[in-house]
């Protein structure tokens, strides 16, 4: 996990995915609903996540 | 209760016997319990390639252990369309996908020498379709009373059925339609310790069964591995029986190699806490796996079309 940490406290992941998962923030980005960017898709999923596991 | 065609074909099937019936797109198959209490090994082809056959563990891991009204029967994986729909079935008619099917050994070794098997059956049955005793494959079972405990240990029950029982199979490509009755029941509870005799009836396609085959190809067909044998790399039915290695041949694995892409996610203090909660929890190995569990997981349970809740 290569990890670092910005200015402002926040922690940078590097999260991977392979092609076949990457088809799934394909799809999100076009639906637009989540962000348009990679980062974008995968972070606002991930909260969305969060939020819906009830953390 | 959908309207069918008229009856096309009745046949009643004697103990140990089975019939291997032509079954067209929109026509209904009827199997009926003629006294009660029998168990019936089903086996289907397409009728225009008999490499395409009932898929059990397909229709298994579809639907469940056990198939119910208004369930789909699938072709096998390597075709994975829908076959039959399951129209009607009685009540007391338990549906079985765990057993396969009774073969001459099973008894033999049990003391009974020669004794009627499904397999045997099966095969004769198929026999006049020029199909060969390898072709018989594992059995949608009906009236089949099996259960299993926790431990995954497989056993039977009394037969549940009772006279004029019957299931309604709605075909949705051509098949052939090979019902039997199990030979395995004089000796056990598969048929409650005696061999009777099952009706079985064709009827034709109407309007309101095609229209429904209709319905079910428009959701279920059109999918990527629905394919046919001009798809396959390697597409000819091999003639002989013994297997020698091909030194051309090189595979083509679906999406090989596997790569992958880094993607940089910012998280906040606070976001990394709940995080981490989710790693303490056993979701991954560690943040950069909870994140991406996590966002599959998401899109499964939210986007995913035609998804069963789990």
């Amino acid at each position: 996990m290569a990890d670092s940490h910005s200015s402002d406290g926040e922690q940078i992941i590097e999260v991977t995915f392979n092609q076949q998962q990457y088809v799934v923030i394909e799809r999100l980005k076009t639906e637009g609903q989540f962000g348009r960017t990679d980062e974008e898709i995968v972070r606002n999923i991930f909260l969305e996540f969060l939020r819906q596991e009830g953390v | 209760m959908l309207q069918y065609g008229p009856l096309k074909t009745e046949v009643v099937l004697q103990p140990v016997s089975g019939k291997a019936l032509p079954v067209l797109r929109g026509e209904v198959l009827r199997i009926i319990q003629e006294e009660g209490e029998q168990c019936v090994d089903f086996n289907a082809f397409n009728l225009h390639d008999y490499k395409e056959f009932l898929g059990v563990s397909n229709t298994r891991s579809r639907n469940a252990f056990r198939v119910k009204k208004g369930d789909i029967i699938w072709t096998v994986s390597s075709r994975d369309r829908p076959m039959f729909l399951i129209l009607e079935i009685s009540e007391t008619c338990r549906t079985d996908l765990l057993g396969g099917r009774c073969r001459a050994s099973l008894f033999d070794r049990r003391g009974y020498g020669l004794h009627t098997n499904c397999q045997d059956t099966l095969a004769a049955a198929i026999g006049e379709y020029d199909l060969t005793p390898d072709d018989a494959h594992d059995s949608l079972n009906l009236w089949m009373n099996t259960e299993w405990d926790s431990v995954g240990r497989y056993f039977t029950l009394r037969n549940t059925g009772r006279k004029g029982d019957y299931v309604d199979l709605l075909a949705t490509i051509d098949t052939l339609s090979v019902p039997a009755t199990c030979g395995s029941g004089d000796v056990g509870w598969t048929s409650n310790f005696s061999l009777k005799p099952i009706r079985v009836q064709v009827f034709d396609a109407s309007d309101e069964t095609l229209a429904r085959v209709e319905e079910i190809e428009r959701h279920n067909t059109g999918f990527k591995g629905q394919r046919t044998p001009d798809e396959f790399k390697v597409n000819k039915i091999k003639a002989d029986r013994e297997l020698r290695r091909n030194p051309n041949y090189v595979p083509e694995f679906v999406n090989y190699p596997i790569t992958t892409k880094r993607i940089q996610i910012p998280l906040s203090t606070e976001e990394l806490a709940k995080t981490n909660q989710l790693l303490e929890a056993g979701l991954g190995k560690d943040v950069a796996e909870v994140i991406r569990i996590g966002v599959i997981l998401w899109y499964m349970r939210n986007r995913e079309p035609g998804r069963r809740s789990r």
